[in-house]
């Protein structure tokens, strides 16, 4: 079986056009990171003087790690004559070299506001607001404890037990996860891949007229298809790793940075009230898992779109049109509360920071599953669905080989 | 039977092209008849009031323009005042019915139009900072048919499985071989067959422009074609001289020369590659990887090869900057393409696509019909080289069964059986909505999510028995600012407090993962002003500042129903809405019927309505409070007392005197009064 | 008609596929007989046009064929190897694309192809879609459309393969059919198919031509090296490891070997008649 896998994957995806598009993709996505990097980052040419990513290396010896009330007080020490003297707006804005950031002091002031004040801010007050919302949900508890309803009671405990002795105790650089996590466009690429790639696995056979002759050896029927979905799967999570790895690194590189690896998730703002407890280096793997996996899903979809046509035009037309339809739906629904239609598209598994930016909760039968874990057992669903549609039809086809057959295949 | 014949037979018929061709314009007309929004909606909304004012500026901007428009300021406002002195004289008896009624209806015509004229008054602020280059014109067909740089994802479709078995089909049929060794194969055919596309892809341009032509002509109708581009905000930066009519011709130009050039790029890539996967996978690539990859909305019209001229208004457009938040410095959104760059790209694709055409005949060649020598081209290595020149440059749940009777100025507070929900606000705690519980006299929060950053709930409830709902915006904080992401109306049982969305409104076009819905919504800003909302079985009301919409929760169609200039309060009883109009009349709205009608001897500032009876302070007889009966239309005296403001609960009504200022509670059966 | 090659060669990576090749042809069936990579497909494809040559000409009739552009093609007809045609035609309607390809007029070009039609029995056929055809018709298909042009060079690559007896024999009587007034090159590997219809044999190894004749000159040229030795198992094993058979057949408990060599391999072995695939054997 391993030989079989092997063969077909050395059939399938050793190919030069694939490593060729895989080359140029990651040179790309690296462009586009650096075009990210540039546009957003505080210390970017294009945003501010280089003055500023010294200061704030410089700065951070002093304020970066566990948050005291003597870095607190000195870093208000600084920043609030800053603040003051900004504060109407009518002082001189003209260039004062002996400013902090050699530009002037509004500069100064959007520098340590920025960078330390509002990030520290938000560090500090987490523990409240996290102690906040336990009290809200033993408070909803017993409310809904009182009144019946045993679902909102199990989803306030949930909630309760994921934000218990949430803190962010230590300041750290967190500037490349913030851009990090927002990152979709190497996904986008690596879809085209795999519908190129894919697109062959099954075609191919027909093309060669191999589709007849593998149905007539030992393990040309489910065998040879099962070891072309592990083929499939192994490819995907190759490339997958690959391109995640590529972003992970071009982030750090570009950024100038691989701080914060053990600051919790929760420590970037827009995920405030992330659904789960991990730090940012365990997101960064368990996104790639995740999105790894929805791309497998894609790739499924794609398998089974070409087990109907002989020939890939109409197959990859039709495939296109399934992602394009699919990325569609999944803009459609970013960010909606009607968590099941945004969590039943298995594009969700590929941007799946709005599964962990958010904490939602679906109802299966009576019991809160966390949206994120719903839509894991939905893309799974759909994983299966396709695989048996794959299985059935390919098996089928093979069968069937008759004029019937080319009347849909020459399409 | 000449060569192109068979050949168009071989694409449309056995290719199924003509198959492909058909679905596609099936597909695109239903999606515009379907999906298209105007791009102003508020033109649409206020039609009427617009047209009339347009009718006398269109054109070009005059002092005479401008002082219509200072003339016409000074109208409104001054209409205002006399009508409000009007109403004030004829309330106090000191001109009769027919005076008022003369005097107020002209005024009240003009106050009728206001609303169109807020709207065109926003095109007279953009026309006169150039007034040379912008007119003023109905914008709505024009921005639809031009002011986008949307790529039609269908057409691409359409073009790849049209194009691509141009050749790829002989590959596919093995007849390569034998086409080269036929008299008109090879060269002949291979001219035939780029030429016959090339002629297909014109048409179905000129079909695809024509169509949208027709389209936003009947929808909306493409007048004054004649006047400068600039007219159109979108193009509000543009240095180029062309009319609205010229800038479409030219626009139509541009994309069948964009579409001619990748439908010549698809054959040279199929030509190279054999292969109908790959063909389809660079071609893909080679127009959506610069698409949707690029940070600067304009790099892609800077960038040689069919994408920018198959988009191709970014050619028509102006320099376009925002200020960047860090450095205070202006920062380009949208770059202008020069006439010059504008020539040179166009000679570069031209040159690229002559290219192309070239090595497709080379392959298609008969060697012993080969005429110059030439150089081997490998196909690895042309796709090299294209690359790096491209890379140069609501569902309906509204809970029916139950009427509840809605007063804007209570939106604040809602009653039922089990709770009082109301807005709490104070110094020391944030505002929040809050709920009592009648028997246990228990206060608790009302909107129960514990995770409370990041969303916005908004100070205002509407209840309809045991459902209450509230309004929140979502944040995003992906960037150093925070955004609006999302508007909900959230519906919550009472009994069990489960929460259920109804409404939603995705309020942040920009932030998506691959920018796939690139249209940016206009009707954003009603959506920011929200100050109340109410429901019946099939629509949502919202209410803004002088205007109430009506969507229906499962289409999302929205329509403006009612207009006002101070929104001064408004009533719903599950049908019909009550709200006051500029002469201090209080009008119904039937919202079944759509129809309007004014309660006659009902002049108010203010009033509450209850499931019998209107209660309002009566400006005919010195803001005392009367109550009028719903079903008999009979007016009776509730306070002997001018009043200042007044409410009331289940046991009484609580006013304030305008005598001393001194709030006093009467109870219903007017019996008992006493000083509070 | 007259056909002549002259030091055509051609390389792919450094290494020839044609070297040298040099040839005559005359009226009549030309069979080119060559193992798979001997540079059949190679010679008919530049013969065609499809391939360029590094080096070389072929001249018809003493005109160089470079110097003729199209007027070469309608000499020629030509039926590819493996041809597959448009699956998705009916067989009437890919013959009028071919005669519109090969620029005959419409009338004469529906009359030759009902002629042709009839002559290779495919007439009821005519309104059958290709890819519905058994792979004999498609070839049948395949000649007449190589003969739509009536071409005074019929070149067929490797033609009968992959059909059954009885249609590469309807097929190669349509061949010798065809072959009246005309250069008919045929490549293959099936000897027996040259054997009975070719007039001219050109014997390809490794890109050269070994040998050229017709197939009788070649037979004789292998008088007295064909021999039939009875031997007994053991013996077998000896005789197959020293020299080139042809064949072997067993019978009651011998075998019957047909040896190919210079000398008598065996003092009992019987001198016996050569054929062409003893001649194919000999020199491959």
């Amino acid at each position: 079986m391993i030989k079989l896998i092997v063969f077909e994957f050395q059939k399938h995806f050793l190919k030069p056009s694939i490593i060729v598009a895989v080359l140029l993709f990651s040179i790309l996505s690296i462009a586009k990171i650096h075009s990210i990097q540039n546009a957003n980052s505080l210390f970017s040419s294009s945003n501010t003087t280089p003055t500023w990513k010294g200061l704030y290396w410089n700065l951070y010896e002093e304020f970066g790690g566990p948050i005291t009330n003597e870095k607190i007080e000195k870093l208000m020490a600084i920043y609030r004559p800053l603040e003051n003297q900004t504060a109407d707006r009518t002082a001189s804005s003209d260039h004062n070299p002996d400013s902090y950031t050699g530009g002037n002091i509004y500069m100064d002031r959007n520098f340590f506001m920025w960078n330390y004040v509002n990030p520290m801010k938000y560090a500090y007050d987490y523990k409240i607001y996290a102690n906040q919302v336990v009290s809200a949900a033993e408070s909803n508890m017993d409310f809904f404890e009182s009144i019946g309803n045993t679902y909102e009671y199990k989803k306030n405990a949930v909630i309760k037990e994921r934000f218990q002795e949430r803190s962010i105790t230590i300041f750290s650089y967190k500037e490349m996860y913030h851009y990090y996590v927002q990152y979709d466009f190497s996904a986008f690429l690596v879809l085209l891949i795999c519908l190129y790639s894919l697109m062959h696995v099954f075609i191919s056979e027909k093309e060669t007229d191999m589709e007849m002759l593998l149905l007539t050896t030992k393990s040309g029927n489910n065998k040879t298809v099962f070891a072309k979905l592990i083929a499939s799967a192994v490819f995907v999570y190759m490339l997958c790793s690959w391109f995640w790895i590529v972003d992970f690194v071009a982030f750090s590189l570009l950024f100038g940075s691989f701080e914060s690896a053990s600051t919790p998730l929760y420590a970037l703002e827009d995920f405030v009230n992330s659904s789960i407890n991990v730090s940012l280096s365990q997101y960064a793997l368990l996104s790639g898992l995740i999105k790894t996996f929805g791309i497998f899903v894609f790739s499924l979809l794609f398998l089974l779109v070409s087990c109907f046509f002989k020939n890939a035009l109409v197959a990859f037309i039709v495939s296109l049109s399934f992602m394009i339809s699919l990325i569609f739906m999944n803009e459609v629904y970013m960010g909606s509360g009607r968590t099941l239609l945004k969590i039943i598209n298995p594009f969700v598994l590929v941007v799946n920071r709005e599964l962990f930016r958010k904490m939602e909760f679906v109802d299966l039968f009576g019991y809160p599953m966390i949206h994120y874990m719903a839509a894991i057992l939905l893309a799974v669903a759909w994983g299966l669905l396709l695989t048996l549609g794959i299985t059935v039809f390919v098996k089928k086809n093979g069968l069937s080989k008759g004029a019937k057959r080319h009347a849909i295949m020459d399409l | 039977m000449p060569l192109w014949i068979c050949e168009l037979k071989k694409m449309l018929l056995y290719q199924k092209g003509l198959l492909y061709i058909g679905l596609f314009f099936i597909f695109s007309i239903s999606s515009m008849v379907l999906f298209d929004k105007p791009a102003n909606p508020d033109i649409e909304l206020n039609a009427s009031q617009y047209a009339s004012y347009l009718n006398q500026v269109k054109g070009a901007y005059s002092e005479e323009t401008q002082q219509f428009f200072a003339n016409e300021s000074a109208k409104i406002s001054e209409a205002k005042v006399k009508l409000k002195e009007a109403s004030d004289d004829y309330y106090d008896g000191n001109i009769n019915e027919s005076e008022y009624i003369s005097i107020s209806t002209p005024l009240g015509e003009i106050l009728q139009y206001e609303i169109g004229y807020k709207i065109i008054y926003d095109q007279f602020i953009y026309i006169r900072e150039e007034p040379e280059h912008r007119y003023f014109l109905y914008t709505n067909g024009w921005d639809g048919l031009i002011s986008n740089d949307n790529l039609d994802f269908l057409y691409i479709l359409l073009l790849l499985v049209l194009v691509t078995p141009v050749f790829c089909f002989e590959f596919d049929s093995k007849m390569t071989s034998l086409n080269l060794t036929v008299k008109k194969g090879a060269r002949n055919q291979a001219v035939c067959k780029v030429g016959l596309t090339c002629i297909t892809i014109v048409m179905l341009c000129l079909l695809n422009a024509g169509s949208k032509y027709g389209f936003y002509w009947l929808k909306y109708g493409l007048e004054n074609g004649n006047y400068p581009l600039q007219s159109l905000p979108y193009f509000a930066t543009s240095n180029k001289s062309s009319t609205l009519f010229e800038t479409f011709l030219w626009l139509t130009a541009s994309k069948i020369f964009g579409s001619v050039c990748f439908a010549i790029l698809i054959m040279f890539v199929s030509v190279l590659i054999k292969k109908y996967a790959f063909t389809l996978f660079t071609c893909t690539t080679l127009i959506l990887l610069p698409y949707y990859g690029l940070p600067l909305e304009s790099s892609k019209y800077f960038l040689s090869g069919p994408l920018g001229f198959m988009v191709s208004s970014g050619y028509f457009r102006g320099n376009e900057y925002v200020r960047n938040m860090m450095n205070g410095q202006m920062i380009f959104v949208f770059k202008e393409v020069s006439n010059r760059l504008w020539l040179y790209l166009f000679v570069t694709t031209l040159c690229l696509g002559i290219g192309m055409f070239l090595v497709i005949l080379i392959r298609n060649t008969n060697k012993w019909c080969e005429i110059a020598p030439r150089y081997r081209l490998r196909p690895l290595h042309l796709m090299l080289v294209i690359s790096l020149s491209f890379l140069s440059a609501c569902t309906s749940s509204t809970r029916t069964g139950e009427r509840n009777i809605y007063n804007y100025s209570f939106n604040q507070s809602y009653e039922n059986e089990y709770y009082h929900f109301y807005v709490e606000e104070s110094e020391t705690i944030e505002t929040q909505i809050v709920f009592l519980d009648k028997q246990t006299g228990e206060k608790q929060n009302f909107v129960r999510d514990p995770l409370s950053a990041l969303t916005r709930v908004e100070k205002t409830v509407f209840g309809n028995g045991i459902y209450v709902y509230f309004m929140k915006y979502d944040l995003d904080k992906s960037e150093i600012r925070e955004q609006m992401n999302r508007l909900s109306i959230i519906e919550v049982n009472s009994i069990t407090f489960d929460e259920k969305i109804i409404f939603e409104k995705n309020l942040n076009t920009a932030k998506t993962s691959i920018n796939l819905l690139k249209n940016t919504n206009k009707d954003m800003a009603f959506f920011h002003s929200i100050s109340g909302f109410f429901l019946d079985e099939e629509n949502i009301y919202f209410v803004g500042h002088n205007e109430i919409r009506r969507v229906h929760q499962s289409t999302g169609k929205m329509s403006v129903i009612i207009r006002f200039s101070i929104l001064r309060h408004l009533a719903f009883d599950g049908q019909t809405i009550y709200y006051i109009d500029e002469k201090s009349q209080v009008v119904k709205y039937d919202t079944r019927t759509d129809t309007e009608e004014v309660i006659h001897d009902m002049v108010t500032q203010y009033f509450i309505l209850t499931y019998n009876e209107i209660y309002f302070l009566n400006r005919k007889d010195r803001q005392k409070i009367y109550a009028m009966n719903l079903s008999n239309l009979t007016f009776r005296k509730i306070t002997d007392v001018p009043v200042l403001e007044f409410y009331f609960d289940e046991q009484s009504i609580i006013y304030v005197s305008k005598n001393d200022l001194k709030q006093y509670r009467m109870g219903w059966d007017q019996g008992l009064t006493s000083d509070l | 008609m007259k056909v002549m090659f002259s030091n055509i060669s051609k390389q792919y990576k450094g290494k020839y596929a044609l070297k040298d090749f040099s040839a005559k042809l005359e009226n009549g069936v030309c069979g080119i007989l060559g193992a798979n990579g001997a540079g059949k497909t190679t010679l008919i494809n530049i013969f065609v046009g499809i391939l360029k040559s590094d080096n070389g000409h072929v001249y018809i009739n003493d005109k160089d064929t470079k110097s003729m552009g199209k007027h070469f093609l309608s000499h020629i007809g030509y039926l590819p190897q493996y041809p597959q045609f448009y699956k998705n035609f009916e067989v009437i309607d890919f013959l009028r694309y071919m005669c519109v390809l090969k620029d005959i007029p419409k009338k004469q070009g529906e009359k030759r192809a009902k002629e042709l039609l009839e002559v290779v029995n495919l007439s009821d056929a005519c309104n059958k879609k290709i890819g519905a055809l058994s792979g004999g018709m498609r070839q049948r298909v395949g000649i007449v459309q190589a003969m739509l042009n009536d071409p005074n060079i019929l070149i067929l690559d490797e033609p009968t393969a992959g059909l059954d007896p009885q249609e590469r024999i309807r097929f190669r009587n349509l061949i010798a059919q065809f072959s009246e007034n005309r250069i008919v090159l045929l490549a293959t590997h099936i000897v027996s198919d040259i054997e009975y219809i070719a007039n001219q044999v050109l014997l390809l190894k490794e890109g050269r031509l070994m040998k050229q004749g017709s197939p009788q000159v070649l037979i004789d040229g292998l008088k007295e090296k064909v021999w039939m030795v009875t031997a007994t198992n053991e013996k077998m094993v000896e005789t197959l490891q020293q020299y080139k058979i042809s064949n072997m057949m067993r019978d009651h408990g011998k075998i019957h070997i047909r040896v190919i060599h210079e000398e008598k391999p065996d003092a009992h072995a019987v001198n016996v008649q050569a054929n062409l695939e003893d001649v194919f054997l000999y020199y491959f």
